[in-house]
C-alpha cells in the first residue's frame, strides 16, 4: 500500500473517531440530564407520601381537632363491566342523595371519558358511604384512603382555630387562626417512595427502591379549658339574642402566663364547609378588629397617674360641671356632677370629667406613654396568624381634645386582646406579658413548652393594688352590683362605647363592656366581655356586666375557686 | 483423602443441605404467617382509629350537652361550697 494511500486511512480513522466522539457529547453531555430524566421515568415510579397532620388538643388533651379517615372514589375504566349511566345511576343516590340527577349526570360523563384509564369520582367519601359502595359489588370501583379535618365539637372555636383549604398546587394549607399561624409545625413534610417499575407500570417488586420518610405534623396543646370555652360560647350566644347584639366576644386569659383560658366571638362560621361561608367572618375579631374600648380603659390612665404620683387616693376633683376644651364640652354619661370627687369615685361612676381632670395632671406625654407601655399600639405577639394593631400616634400630634376623649377610652382603637392584656398587667401586679394559645408543641420524639414570656413591667405592684381595690369598689357599688356573684371579691370596671361613623359618633350605636379578673386577691382568670351595639339597653352595666358575671360563676365552679367573702 | 473424611464430608454437606431446606421450608411458612400478623395489625390499627374517632366524637361537650338536655337532665343551681380547713375554734 502506498504512503499516501494509508495517510488517508488514517486521517479517516480519525475524522470517523471524532464524529462519534462528538456525536457522544452531544447526547451524553449536552442532553444528558434530560436523557437521563426521560429514561428514569419509565423505569422509576414515584409517590408521595402524605404526612398526616397534627391535632390541636386543648388543656385537657382532648382533640379540638384530629383527622377523621375518608376515601377517594375512583374507576378504573378498564375494570367495569356494566354501562356508565348503570354505575351512574347506582352510585349517584349514595354519593349526594340530595341531588341525585346532577350527581348522576357528572358519574356518568366521567365515566365514558376514553382517554384515560383512571378518574377520580369523588372525593372525602366518610366510612359508612363507601361501606354502601362496596355492597354494590361493581367492578373497577376501588377506594384510596384520605385525611380529613374533624372537629368533634361542631364549630366552637372556630374563628380561633382557622381551618385547612388547599394551595394553588392541590396541597392542604392552613387559613386563618392556629391553623394558619402553625401551619408548617402541623403539615409535617410529605414522604417519597421512589421504586422501580416495569414496562405496564407496576412496581418490579425485586428492583430498587428508595424511601424517604414521611414526617408527621407535630401536635398543638393549648392552654384552652374546653368547659370554659363550651360556657363562653353557650353564653355568648344567649346573650346576642337576650339582649339583641349584633355581635359580640369574649376572651379569658390566665393572668400570670398569658394562657387564653378562652375565647369565641359571634357571629362565626363552620370550618368544615368554610367554602361556602362568608369570608368577612374568617379574621377572628379578638385580634383582627378594633374598637374604641370607652370606660374600661379608664383603669389604665388612672393607674397611670398613680405611678407618676400625680393623684392619690385623697385627692379632690373639682369635677363640678362639665368640661370645655376648644369648641368641645365633655359631659358625664348620666349628666350628674360631683364635686370633690375622689380617684376612686372617679372610676366608680365612670366619670368622664374625672378623667380628663386625671388626664391633666398626667400630662399628654405621660398619657401617650403609658399608653404604650400598656402595649396599646403594638401588637401582642399571640400565635394567631390574623393579629392587627394601629400604632399609637407621636404624642406631638395629639391635640387637647384627642387627649381628652382619650382618657376615657373614646378616639382610640385598640384590639380586645391588647385590651385583655393590659387588665392583666393590674391582675399579676404590674407586669406586661405575652399572650399565648400554645402551651406545648408535641411530637413522636419530644414536648418542647412554650414558656409563659414577660415583656416589661409596666407599673409597680403597689399602683396595681390600688386600681385593683378601686375596681372592686366599683363592682360592689357600681351599677352592675346588682349580678355580682355573691361570696366572691371581684375587680371589674363597666364600659360603654359610642361607634364612630362616618366622622361622626352614632348616639343609638355602642358597644357595651365589661372587663375584670378573679378572684381579686389571687386572680385565677381576667375576663373581657364586649357586646356589639346591642339594642335592650345601650350600657354595659346592663348587658356585659351581667353576662361577665354569669360566665365567672361558671367559671368559679368549673375552676374550683371557693368564694372568698 | 480416606474414605472416611469423604463420607464426614459428604454427610455434613449433605445434613447442612436438610437443615437448609428445612428452615428454607420454615422461613416460607413464617412469611406467611408474617403477612396474616401484618394484615391483623392494619385492620386492629383501623378499628382503632376508628374507635378513636368514635370516642372523641362521642365525649365532646356539645354531644354530651344534647344527650344530657334530651335524658332531661338540667344544670345543677345550688352549688354548696366546703372549707378544706376547719377552724380549731369559733368566735361565739
Amino acid at each position: 500500500m502506498s504512503y499516501w494511500r494509508l495517510q488517508v486511512l488514517v486521517i479517516g480513522f480519525f475524522f470517523l473517531g471524532f464524529l462519534v466522539v462528538s456525536r457522544l457529547f452531544y447526547w451524553q453531555v449536552v442532553h444528558g440530564a434530560k436523557l437521563k430524566a426521560s429514561g428514569e421515568s419509565q423505569y422509576w415510579r414515584e409517590e408521595e407520601i402524605p404526612a398526616i397532620r397534627g391535632q390541636i388538643l386543648t388543656s385537657d388533651g382532648f382533640s379540638l381537632v384530629t383527622n377523621k379517615q375518608v376515601y377517594l372514589v375512583y374507576a378504573n375504566l378498564s375494570q367495569i363491566n356494566f354501562a356508565p349511566v348503570e354505575i351512574a345511576a347506582r352510585l349517584a343516590p349514595i354519593l349526594s342523595p340530595d341531588d341525585i340527577e346532577k350527581e348522576k349526570d357528572e358519574v356518568e360523563q366521567r365515566l365514558e371519558r376514553k382517554d384515560v384509564v383512571w378518574i377520580t369520582l369523588a372525593r372525602k367519601v366518610s366510612r359508612e358511604t363507601k361501606e354502601q359502595i362496596e355492597k354494590l359489588g361493581i367492578a373497577g370501583i376501588g377506594f384510596q384512603e384520605e385525611e380529613e379535618r374533624f372537629y368533634p365539637e361542631g364549630s366552637m372555636s372556630a374563628q380561633l382555630l382557622g381551618f385547612v383549604g388547599q394551595d394553588a398546587s392541590g396541597h392542604d394549607k392552613g387559613y386563618f387562626g392556629l391553623e394558619g399561624f402553625y401551619d408548617r409545625t402541623l403539615a409535617g413534610r410529605s414522604g417519597l417512595l421512589r421504586q422501580e417499575k416495569d414496562a405496564s407500570g407496576r412496581p418490579i417488586l425485586i428492583g430498587d427502591t428508595n424511601y424517604e420518610e414521611e414526617m408527621p405534623g407535630r401536635d398543638l396543646k393549648l392552654y384552652l379549658n374546653r368547659s370554659i370555652q363550651f360556657t363562653i360560647e353557650e353564653k355568648l350566644k344567649e346573650a346576642l339574642v337576650k339582649y339583641g347584639a349584633k355581635a359580640g366576644w369574649v376572651v379569658v386569659l390566665d393572668p400570670f402566663t398569658g394562657g387564653v383560658l378562652a375565647m369565641a366571638s359571634f357571629p362565626s362560621y363552620d370550618p368544615v364547609n368554610y367554602a361556602v361561608q362568608d369570608k368577612s367572618l374568617f379574621p377572628n375579631p379578638v385580634v383582627a378588629q378594633t374598637f374604641e374600648p370607652g370606660s374600661i380603659l379608664k383603669i389604665m390612665v388612672m393607674a397611670s397617674a398613680f405611678q407618676e404620683k400625680v393623684v392619690s387616693l385623697s385627692d379632690r376633683c373639682p369635677c363640678s360641671g362639665p368640661k370645655t376644651i376648644g369648641e368641645y364640652t365633655i359631659q358625664t354619661w348620666d349628666n350628674k356632677y360631683r364635686s370633690d370627687s375622689t380617684p376612686s369615685d372617679i372610676i366608680v361612676h365612670s366619670d368622664n370629667v374625672g378623667m380628663v381632670w386625671t388626664e391633666e395632671r398626667l400630662g399628654g406625654q405621660k398619657l401617650v406613654s403609658y399608653l404604650d407601655h400598656f402595649g396599646f399600639g403594638e401588637q401582642t405577639g399571640i400565635d394567631l396568624e390574623d393579629e392587627t394593631s394601629l400604632s399609637l400616634r407621636p404624642w406631638e400630634k395629639w391635640v387637647p381634645i384627642d387627649l381628652a376623649t382619650a382618657s376615657f377610652g373614646q378616639g382610640i382603637a385598640v384590639t380586645p386582646i391588647q385590651m385583655v392584656r393590659a387588665a392583666a398587667v393590674i391582675a399579676n401586679g404590674g407586669k406586661l406579658i405575652e399572650p399565648h394559645l400554645v402551651s406545648e408543641i408535641q411530637s413522636l420524639d419530644k414536648n418542647v413548652s412554650v414558656k409563659p414570656k414577660i415583656i416589661r413591667d409596666v407599673i409597680s405592684s403597689e399602683t396595681a393594688k390600688t386600681i385593683k381595690d378601686i375596681m372592686v369598689e366599683a363592682v360592689e357599688t357600681g351599677e352592675a352590683k346588682w349580678a355580682k356573684p355573691k361570696g366572691y371579691k371581684i375587680a371589674g370596671k363597666t364600659g360603654t362605647a359610642q361607634i364612630p361613623i362616618a366622622g361622626h359618633y352614632d348616639k343609638d350605636k355602642t358597644i357595651a363592656s365589661f372587663i375584670g379578673f378573679a378572684p381579686a386577691d389571687h386572680p385565677q382568670f381576667v375576663m373581657l366581655v364586649s357586646l356589639s351595639e346591642p339594642t335592650s339597653s345601650p350600657w354595659g352595666s346592663e348587658t356585659a356586666a351581667p353576662l361577665w358575671f354569669s360566665i365567672a360563676k361558671d367559671i368559679f365552679y368549673q375552676l374550683k375557686i371557693p368564694p372568698d367573702q | 483423602m480416606n474414605k472416611n473424611a469423604f463420607f464426614l464430608i459428604f454427610g455434613l454437606v449433605l445434613t447442612l443441605a436438610v437443615v437448609k431446606i428445612v428452615l428454607a421450608a420454615r422461613l416460607a411458612t413464617t412469611g406467611v404467617k408474617l403477612a396474616k400478623i401484618e394484615a391483623i395489625s392494619i385492620q386492629l390499627t383501623q378499628e382503632n382509629r376508628i374507635l378513636n374517632e368514635e370516642i372523641v366524637e362521642n365525649s365532646s361537650l356539645n354531644k354530651i350537652s344534647s344527650e344530657a338536655a334530651s335524658l332531661g337532665f338540667v344544670k345543677g343551681t345550688k352549688i354548696a361550697n366546703f372549707a378544706l380547713q376547719v377552724p380549731v375554734a369559733l368566735r361565739e
